[in-house]
């Protein structure tokens, strides 16, 4: 969707906001108005658009004011349809990023993370979104056949290559770990259902420090599934940047449950999403799909395997978690 | 194909036994072994009469066929949830190397061959015919699925016995040698009696005395001390023993010999010619090469005539004492008792490697922790000679 500057200031002005210069971002763009710098996002599905309104909301009801939310206009309307997209207008939050290599500050970002869980425990839903998860048996089922051809088709190989015979030796150790995760999910898929809508990603820049405190922002057209893909997604992201240091892993989730437990199920979810391989399973698709993976996605590929070891690091990590938990539970 | 030492004796009458111990490893083209279902070790030797020696050369084959890990490179569906998350999450690291074995092998069988040549004296055999080797005793133990270490003993037998022999091979070897040592002692101490005040050392005189009385013919008394004599002033009885003491496993030991008059002279003409002499040729198969990635050598121990090798073992040492840098290259294939006449001698054991293709002999000198040039003096081979394939003879450090 092309947008000028003069139709941006149209827009604007339904806030009495004058638009000065505006940038293009991801979803929008990012303008500087007379009242400060604010985020014009751009969204197509409503439903989608209205649960993101809801959580900030709620978020703000329970007292947690410092989340980015959606200004109402002259008309005292959030959403804005022009040319078939919603548009909406919200602050652009001014800060510090979180330091992943601070504990402490893992530890707030925990906190604030479990805050905007509690959030979501509370909405009703009132959208068409559906609550299912890319974790589910035909996504075990069909990377356990992916597995099983790509060995039938390197065995059948008359002169297989030095790769052919890399990725043939890492296969059944990739297999051991779907079947592990597939096991571990079976474990808590009953209860999945029953978790409620979170973002399908969360990182770690939507968090910001302010004067004010910590901020919550961002989350423009974020798929939604079941709750804690976005955690998986954030302890990998938050273990990766501290330079895989596994305590900023204990900090973050000491952080969460200072204000949210997680239940068992939802642990061992966790879990099962830690013990896929996503990233040395992305390059074993590329080779599949391509015969043969050229220069630079070999070089990936082995930095994604060196990657997996810290990935397996953090996955015992958390089991280690799950099981003192159930021990002193017990 | 890695070895361990192997001690050759006369065991019993007309048959010599070498202990062998050998470690296999799989090469990259073959499966990893799960069980072993069948192993045999042939002797396929064949013998020669080359001038004064008998030779006995070929190989010892070992052939195996084993059930193979039919898992490796296989899917288990069959994994059962562990009792702990934490050891439910225990997986083995992904690899970024194919590794040493190619885990798309289906071979589940190997074959190597031991290489070995023995020299013998002539006069140790009646026929040429009449010699023959079989395996005595034979073991093995799976290491690991890549590794079997083999314990053997095979037997050359066909000799003539002890009895037919000039030289009787009866006692021991070290009371053979603190009796030679005594005797160059007594005298060394008998030569220069007249120097010493008597009394001064009067049980060294005693005991000159007993020896001279024990020898009948003055003219045998000379022969006697003119070689050990002058061997004597190069080597000191005191310091040639801790030596033989000392002496390494793959060192041949000092022969054994009576004293008796009748055989001073073929001592003498023995010395260099005579010796039993154990040696791997340097020549594999071509299979050997490239199924197996390391390998020692076997060493020998044999009877042989007392004086002739004490004499050439404190030579020896004198030589290397005198520490000529560059040794006389010994004529193919290497034998062990030329090697022990360079200067790696005070090395306790050879190891042979066969140098990979990424590999360069650089490389192999720093992981045995030794130099180039004595790898290239070990193998008598320039920098140049030395190629992908070739056996390497690497000298380890007892």
């Amino acid at each position: 969707l092309k947008i000028t500057l003069d139709q941006v200031k149209k827009l604007l002005s339904l806030y009495k906001l004058k638009a000065i210069h505006m940038q293009q971002v991801e979803h929008g763009f990012l303008v500087d108005t007379s009242k400060g710098t604010k985020n014009l996002t751009i969204w197509d599905n409503a439903d989608l658009l209205r649960w993101s309104n809801n959580w900030r909301e709620k978020l703000a009801e329970q007292g947690f004011t410092q989340v980015e939310r959606f200004l109402h206009n002259q008309n005292q309307k959030k959403y804005i349809r022009y040319r078939g997209k919603i548009f909406v207008l919200s602050d652009a939050p001014q800060g510090r990023l979180p330091e992943a290599r601070k504990e402490e500050d893992c530890f707030s970002i925990g906190e604030v993370f479990a805050r905007l869980h509690l959030s979501l425990d509370r909405i009703d839903h009132g959208t068409s979104l559906t609550s299912l998860s890319f974790l589910d048996e035909g996504f075990f089922t069909n990377g356990s056949t992916w597995i099983k051809q790509v060995v039938q088709s390197i065995e059948s190989k008359e002169k297989p290559t030095l790769e052919d015979e890399v990725i043939y030796s890492n296969l059944p150790l990739l297999y051991k770990r779907f079947r592990r995760a597939h096991q571990l999910w079976e474990d808590t898929k009953d209860a999945v259902p029953y978790f409620p809508l979170s973002f399908s990603t969360f990182h770690l820049n939507q968090i910001v420090w302010t004067k004010q405190g910590w901020f919550i922002h961002g989350g423009y057209n974020v798929p939604v599934t079941v709750l804690h893909h976005d955690t998986t997604n954030l302890i990998r992201e938050i273990y990766e940047a501290s330079g895989w240091n596994l305590m900023t892993v204990s900090a973050f989730i000491q952080g969460y449950e200072n204000q949210r437990k997680f239940t068992d199920h939802e642990l061992v979810y966790i879990l099962a999403q830690l013990a896929v391989p996503w990233e040395v399973w992305t390059y074993f698709q590329e080779y599949w799909k391509n015969k043969q993976l050229e220069g630079e996605q070999a070089e990936g590929l082995v930095q994604a395997i060196l990657r997996q070891r810290h990935w397996d690091e953090l996955t015992i990590h958390v089991a280690r978690f799950i099981d003192h938990r159930n021990m002193a539970s017990a | 194909m890695e070895g361990g030492f192997h001690p050759m004796s006369n065991s019993s009458q007309g048959t010599y036994q070498i202990d062998l111990r050998e470690t296999v490893h799989l090469s990259y083209e073959q499966l990893p072994i799960e069980e072993i279902e069948e192993m045999e070790l042939v002797p396929q030797v064949r013998v020669a009469a080359l001038g004064d020696e008998i030779e006995i050369s070929g190989c010892l084959c070992l052939q195996g066929e084993y059930k193979g890990n039919q898992n490796s490179g296989k899917l288990d569906s069959n994994d059962q949830p562990a009792e702990s998350y934490e050891e439910s999450v225990q997986f083995e690291p992904l690899a970024f190397e194919r590794g040493p074995y190619s885990p798309l092998v289906k071979q589940s069988t190997f074959e190597y061959k031991i290489p070995v040549k023995i020299l013998l004296p002539k006069n140790r055999v009646r026929e040429v015919e009449d010699i023959y080797a079989n395996v005595v005793s034979f073991d093995y133990d799976l290491k690991s699925p890549y590794q079997i270490d083999v314990v053997a003993t095979f037997a050359i037998s066909g000799f003539k016995d002890e009895e037919e022999l000039d030289l009787p091979l009866a006692e021991p070897i070290e009371e053979e040698l603190n009796l030679l040592e005594e005797t160059l002692a007594k005298l060394e101490a008998a030569s220069s009696h007249e120097e010493h005040p008597v009394g001064e050392k009067p049980e060294e005189a005693e005991e000159a005395n007993e020896m001279e009385h024990a020898m009948e013919s003055p003219a045998e008394w000379e022969e006697i001390t003119e070689e050990p004599a002058a061997e004597a002033e190069q080597t000191p009885p005191e310091q040639a023993e801790p030596e033989e003491q000392a002496l390494p496993d793959n060192v041949i030991p000092l022969p054994h010999v009576q004293p008796t008059d009748e055989n001073q002279e073929e001592i003498v003409e023995e010395k260099t010619e005579k010796d039993v002499k154990v040696a791997i040729s340097k020549k594999g198969t071509q299979k050997d090469r490239e199924a197996i990635t390391s390998l020692s050598s076997i060493f020998s121990r044999a009877p042989k005539k007392e004086a002739n090798s004490a004499q050439a073992y404190t030579q020896q040492e004198e030589e290397n004492k005198s520490a000529p840098e560059e040794p006389a290259v010994p004529s193919e294939p290497i034998y062990l008792t030329n090697f022990m006449e360079e200067k790696e001698e005070r090395f306790a054991k050879l190891k042979m490697c066969i140098l990979q293709k990424d590999e360069t002999v650089e490389g192999i000198a720093e992981r045995y922790n030794i130099s180039v040039e004595t790898i290239l003096r070990a193998n008598q081979a320039g920098h140049s000679q030395i190629a992908p394939g070739q056996i390497l003879y690497i000298p380890m450090k007892g």
